[in-house]
């Protein structure tokens, strides 16, 4: 399972401190190359366009901020995406109901399972 | 034809007169006679006095001709005779003459006196017919007039009744309606000189054979003399006699052969209906019947009218009757006809009767005449929403429909202000809207909150050596939390204030203000998110000064100072320091590992953007931090 993820390079946006680094703590354990955590969405659009990415994830509201922007960039550039938010799909913009989401607060395995799943959605 | 000895001249016709004055005095259809000058009797008379007065020429030579006047007209006559006598001509004076059989006729005379001849020479022209026609005339002009003057179904035929007896001189006049059965009249009020009344309801039948055909074929029945009448038996003989009826005139008034009323005039005694009062008595039945259904239908279309009125003044709606006005064939405005009271209060349009709509608002857009034309052209009602500028912003709920004729161009249109209503729902709509998000919001926060527990606690576990540690840290923790977020809750803009949080914090450990304790600064509103971060990290350094700090010794101070810089008004930047002074031992470094550590050095820089700064110092452990606040303090969240 870990070897899938091993050496992937993966963008993540997330504004909570502690969460971001939940994050970084479960992917590092799986041999993911984490690009960020970034807390903004600035940050984020400018990493986006320099680093080659394989997936990223995506806080939904970076501190009142909603981060569509940087979902639609990331889909114009072919990498893959999912959103991690506190909402239920209901509320989110119609285009973007479809996206992948994991809905805090959620486990290592959950956010293990659906990054994978976004990795080998690109590859296949 | 007169024989040739009809034409004899008479007596003392001047004997030089030429014969042919004696043929015209023969054959005249007017009146010529001469009178004698000194004793005001006949003296000669040509042969239309037997003719047109019914007197043979001989009754009435040498008698007084006042004999033969009416005794009305006889005081004017013989004051006009005297005048004559005195040498005056007299022309065209009317006064009636008494015929032989009692009725009266009206001569017109004119008169000369000729004193050689001790004569006085008269024409008398017979003016009856035209009298008769004038009288009745005048009659029904006041029977209009008085018609006209009465109020409602019943009072015109008391004033038809009364106008018609005082007119013939007659004991009763009774105008009966058929009651609809074809066997009942009923005489609601009949009119009397004085004699009882005959009002009640009756039967056809009860009249007798001959007046019951009478009435199915229209025909007015006359009795002249009913005890003398051989059409009537004995039995209605007595019956009329124990009313009192001794000369009647039936007139039935029927439409399509169905009977509607009959005016009946009665006499006490005989009484001749002369064909003129026979036509007036026609005439009056006519006309009292048809002001009858006349002031009948106008009595029901007031009384329904009333009652549309009533609606239209009570009701809560809008009304108005309007008229387009066109231009060169285009409609351009509309005139008010009519307005209810409720009308002024949904448009704001006062005292709008009888005046334009761009007298009243110039500024009408012209959607509305557009929308009203084609009301009044098609005929097709409308029911519709519209809003205008002109009438204050409002918004309207419409039903517009033609009344009356295609050509009258009216409308009458229901209507309502509901501008009121739109808002309510606008804003119930935003409030919706509004509450949608805050849900959302709260869920976020809800979720993201329990992620933070979750890291907070696995980072607490990791640092913690024993059980009762981790207890102890992280319920502090989650009661910090805790804290934050009740003050957070309460506060309706959903802020902290910032010496709220710290005294709070103190005051859950037993810190109270003192000697020892420096807490100063402006007002500070904290959003949620910053009042829940700056909370935990003060909930950290109380805990750390309880332990090895400024809390823990009698000699330790504690000062905590902020200061705000400003950007144009608004405060963009918070300088806080956290300032421990007189702990006689530096504090134990805690390991870089530990929460409350990672908490001020890494999550305020990564999370608020902050540059904080902390020292374990001799003397005590100083904090500070400049966080930017990109204006999101003063409750914006």
């Amino acid at each position: 399972m870990s070897c899938t993820l091993k050496g992937k390079r993966i963008l993540v946006i997330e504004d909570e401190y502690f969460i971001a680094m939940d994050i970084k703590r479960t992917l590092n354990d799986v041999g993911v190359d984490i690009v960020g955590p970034l807390s903004n969405i600035g940050q984020g659009l400018a990493s986006a366009s320099d680093d080659k990415l394989d997936a990223a994830i995506l806080d939904l509201n970076l501190d009142g901020v909603m981060s569509f922007p940087l979902a639609e960039r990331l889909a114009a550039l072919g990498v893959p995406y999912l959103f991690l938010t506190g909402y239920d799909s209901w509320s989110l913009p119609h285009d973007f109901r479809a996206a992948p989401h994991v809905v805090k607060p959620f486990s290592s395995q959950q956010l293990i399972a659906a990054v994978e799943g976004l990795c080998g959605a690109s590859a296949s | 034809m007169l024989g040739l000895s009809g034409m004899r001249l008479i007596n003392t016709m001047s004997p030089e007169s030429p014969v042919i004055f004696e043929h015209f005095f023969e054959l005249s259809m007017d009146l010529l006679a001469t009178a004698s000058l000194r004793d005001r009797r006949w003296h000669n008379v040509n042969p239309s006095f037997e003719r047109v007065l019914g007197w043979p020429q001989a009754d009435l030579m040498e008698r007084p001709f006042s004999d033969l006047i009416h005794p009305d007209d006889l005081a004017r006559s013989q004051a006009a005779i005297a005048d004559v006598e005195a040498g005056d001509a007299l022309t065209d004076f009317e006064y009636r003459v008494r015929c032989n059989d009692g009725s009266y006729r009206w001569i017109a005379w004119n008169m000369m006196p000729r004193k050689e001849d001790d004569l006085i020479y008269c024409i008398g022209r017979d003016i009856t017919e035209r009298r008769l026609a004038e009288e009745r005339q005048a009659f029904l002009f006041n029977l209009g007039e008085g018609i006209r003057d009465a109020s409602g179904p019943v009072k015109v035929q008391e004033v038809a009744q009364r106008l018609l007896g005082e007119h013939l001189g007659a004991d009763r006049v009774g105008y009966a309606e058929d009651l609809g059965d074809g066997i009942h009249v009923e005489m609601t009020r009949d009119w009397t000189n004085g004699v009882p009344s005959l009002a009640g309801v009756y039967r056809y039948a009860d009249y007798g054979q001959d007046l019951l055909d009478a009435l199915r074929t229209g025909r007015t029945c006359i009795r002249h003399d009913v005890q003398a009448d051989p059409l009537m038996s004995a039995a209605e003989k007595s019956s009329h006699a124990a009313l009192g009826l001794g000369a009647t005139i039936n007139v039935p008034l029927t439409h399509n052969g169905k009977p509607l009323a009959i005016l009946a005039v009665h006499f006490n005694g005989p009484h001749y209906f002369t064909p003129t009062e026979v036509a007036i008595i026609e005439d009056t039945a006519e006309r009292t019947l048809l002001a009858v259904h006349r002031a009948r239908s106008e009595a029901a279309l007031r009384k329904s009218e009333l009652k549309y009125r009533d609606l239209f003044n009570s009701m809560d709606e809008g009304y108005c009757i309007i008229q387009i006005l066109q231009e060169n064939g285009r409609a351009v405005d509309w005139r008010f006809l009519e307005v209810n009271p409720a009308f002024e209060k949904h448009n704001g349009l006062v005292s709008a009767t009888g005046r334009t709509m761009r007298e009243l608002q110039p500024a009408i857009e012209p959607k509305w005449v557009d929308i009203y034309a084609h009301v009044a052209e098609t005929g097709e009602s409308r029911r519709f929403e519209e809003d205008s500028a002109a009438l204050d912003g409002r918004t309207f709920n419409l039903f517009a429909f033609r009344v009356g004729q295609p050509e009258d161009r009216m409308v009458a249109v229901l209507f309502r202000d509901i501008t009121e209503q739109r808002r309510s729902e606008k804003e119930l709509r935003e409030s919706e809207d509004r509450l949608r998000v805050l849900v959302g919001e709260l869920q976020h926060r809800v979720r993201n909150i329990l992620t933070v527990v979750r890291s907070m606690f696995a980072s607490t576990a990791e640092t913690s050596e024993a059980k009762d540690d981790l207890v102890d840290h992280f319920v502090g923790r989650l009661d910090a939390l805790a804290r934050t977020q009740v003050i957070v809750t309460s506060s309706a803009a959903r802020t902290v204030d910032l010496e709220n949080l710290i005294r709070d914090e103190l005051l859950s450990v037993g810190v109270h203000d003192g000697p020892a304790l420096r807490i100063h600064g402006p007002d500070v509103a904290l959003n949620a998110k910053l009042g829940e971060t700056l909370g935990l990290v003060f909930h950290e350094l109380t805990t750390n000064a309880l332990k090895y700090g400024a809390l823990k010794v009698s000699s330790g101070r504690l000062n905590i100072s902020w200061k705000l810089d400003m950007d144009q008004g608004q405060p963009s930047t918070l300088h806080l320091c956290w300032s421990e002074e007189g702990v006689p031992a530096i504090s134990v470094n805690p390991s870089r590992k530990a929460f409350g550590r990672e908490l001020i050095e890494e999550a305020l820089p990564y999370q608020l953007g902050a540059d904080t700064r902390l020292e374990f110092r001799s003397g005590g452990l100083r904090w500070s931090i400049s966080l930017p606040l990109n204006g999101e303090i003063d409750g914006r969240v």
